[in-house]
Order: C-alpha cells, then structure tokens, then sequence
C-alpha cells in the first residue's frame, strides 16, 4: 500500500478518531482507507470521463468468442432473457 | 434477403447458453453475421442492452466490484450488438398536438406508442419497440416478421400482427421457418 501524509483541521480528526471507536475500525488509517473507497463508489461519475477512452481500448481488445464465454456466465441463470430484458420493461 | 424486426431479447438470448431460444437464437445470429438475413431493430434495444447487461454484471460480481469491468463490458456488448449489423430505428423528429386547446411538441415516436395504447394495453417499453416495428413495417415492406422470446408479445400474437402488419413469431417458430441450424 502507498502512503499518503495529509494534514486535516483539529475537528476533523477528532471526528475520524470518533468513527474509530464507533464503528470498531483498528485504528484512523483503516478507517480513512474505507470512507474514500466507499466514497469513490458511490460516485463513479468522479472518473467517468478518464476512463471512457480507457474503457472503450479495452473492451476492443476482447474476441466475440471470449466475450461470448463472459456473457454466458453473466446471463446464467433461472431467469430467461425475455424474463430479464422484461424487468427493465416495468415488468 | 429475409428481413426482420428484431426485440432485443433475441440477441441476450443468444449470450445466454441457458436460455430456451439459445439454440435458435444462436442459428438467427449466425446467419446475421454471415450477411444471409438482415435485422432491423429500435434504438430502444440498445439502452436495453446496456441496462441488463450492467444490471447483471452487478448482480452476479458484486456491487463493490468490478466498476471498471463492469463498463468494459457494457460497452463490449454494444460492440457485439452492433457486429450483427442491425438496421437501428429511431423514429426522429416531433408531432405537434393539441389536447384541449394546449399545445404540445411530443418526440414522434412517443405520439405513435400512443396511438398503439388505443389499440392494446401494452406497457410504455412494449408499446415504444411495437411502435418502431410498424414504422419500420411502412418503410421498409420486405421485413417480414418481429421475433421475439416474449410471452407478452407472444401471447398476444394475433392482435399485435394485425396491428403492425407482419406475423409475431418466436425465435424458434422463426428460425424453423428459414431452415437455420
């Protein structure tokens, strides 16, 4: 792991070492670690123009057959594919 | 060469190994690819396609996996989607109305899912594709049949053909009738 040195205002780390304590973290670099992954979930739209290019490059690089093989194991499943696109049909 | 309006289950059918249609629906692509029929579909699909394959990706990886390669795949499926070559139907342009006096600009293809609603109690998804395969019925007379793997459109069959002028048939019934394998 990378090591990041950041100076916050008192208050704050006052409010990280609360957040230790409350929700059992082991110690304040844990609990920092999973706010900012948690945060960079819930908004991918952070990095959603980096990557499109990125995206696109990659996903060119796949065979149909190796996408298909993909595919197969993404779509199995007790529901039929009339089944699944018709979830999205406000079904 | 045998032209047909195609609902995008059919394509997710042929992704999908377990699926009922599998086997059909892997022959009708086949032959899509080998140029020996043609597709014609709404750009509805489209956003179906990403929309179930993100959708599944998530639900099979785990939400706090696999962003990245969940939208790798996403798009990869739009690529395959588009290696069929399928003819995509957008019914551009607005209609103007009046309803009681107050005016609207409605997308076209809003105004002809509308006036299908006169005619069945599909849902607003169901009546947007049914809407973009009578279009594409008036333009292009050779296409010759919607195929689908839904039982709400299959089940309906005879009152939805009326409507949009060529047969509902299933991959299957589809696939049978071309000799595909």
């Amino acid at each position: 792991m990378e090591v990041l040195n950041v100076k916050v205002k008192k208050e704050t780390k006052e409010k990280i070492e609360r957040l230790v304590k409350a929700r059992g973290y082991k110690n304040k670099s844990e609990a920092l670690r999973d706010m900012i992954e948690e945060h960079f979930d819930e908004h991918p739209e952070l990095f959603a123009d980096d990557d499109v290019e990125e995206i696109v490059k990659e996903a060119g690089k796949m065979s149909d057959a190796e996408f298909d093989r993909l595919a197969a194991e993404i779509f199995r499943g007790s529901k039929t594919a009339a089944e699944l696109v018709g979830e999205g049909r406000e079904r | 060469m045998k032209q047909f309006y195609m609902d995008t289950n059919v394509f997710i059918s042929r992704l999908k190994s377990d699926d009922p249609y599998h086997v059909e629906a892997k022959a009708i692509v086949k032959s899509l690819e080998e140029n020996e029929i043609q597709a014609e579909t709404s750009v509805l699909a489209l956003l179906e396609v990403a929309s179930v394959s993100g959708r599944l990706y998530e639900a099979k990886k785990g939400e706090r996996r696999g962003e990245k390669e969940r939208k790798v795949f996403i798009v990869r499926i739009l690529r395959r989607l588009a290696g069929i070559k399928p003819k995509f139907i957008n019914i551009s342009g607005d209609t103007q109305v009046s309803i009681r006096g107050v005016q609207a600009s409605l997308p076209s293809v809003f105004n002809e899912a509308i006036l299908l609603s006169l005619q069945s109690t599909l849902r607003t998804l169901d009546l947007i594709h049914l809407a973009a395969a009578r279009y594409a019925k008036r333009m292009n007379n050779e296409l010759g049949a919607f195929v689908t793997g839904d039982k709400e459109f299959l089940s309906n069959k005879k009152e939805l053909s009326r409507i949009i002028g060529m047969p509902i048939l299933s991959p299957k019934e589809y696939a049978e009738g071309l000799g595909l394998q």
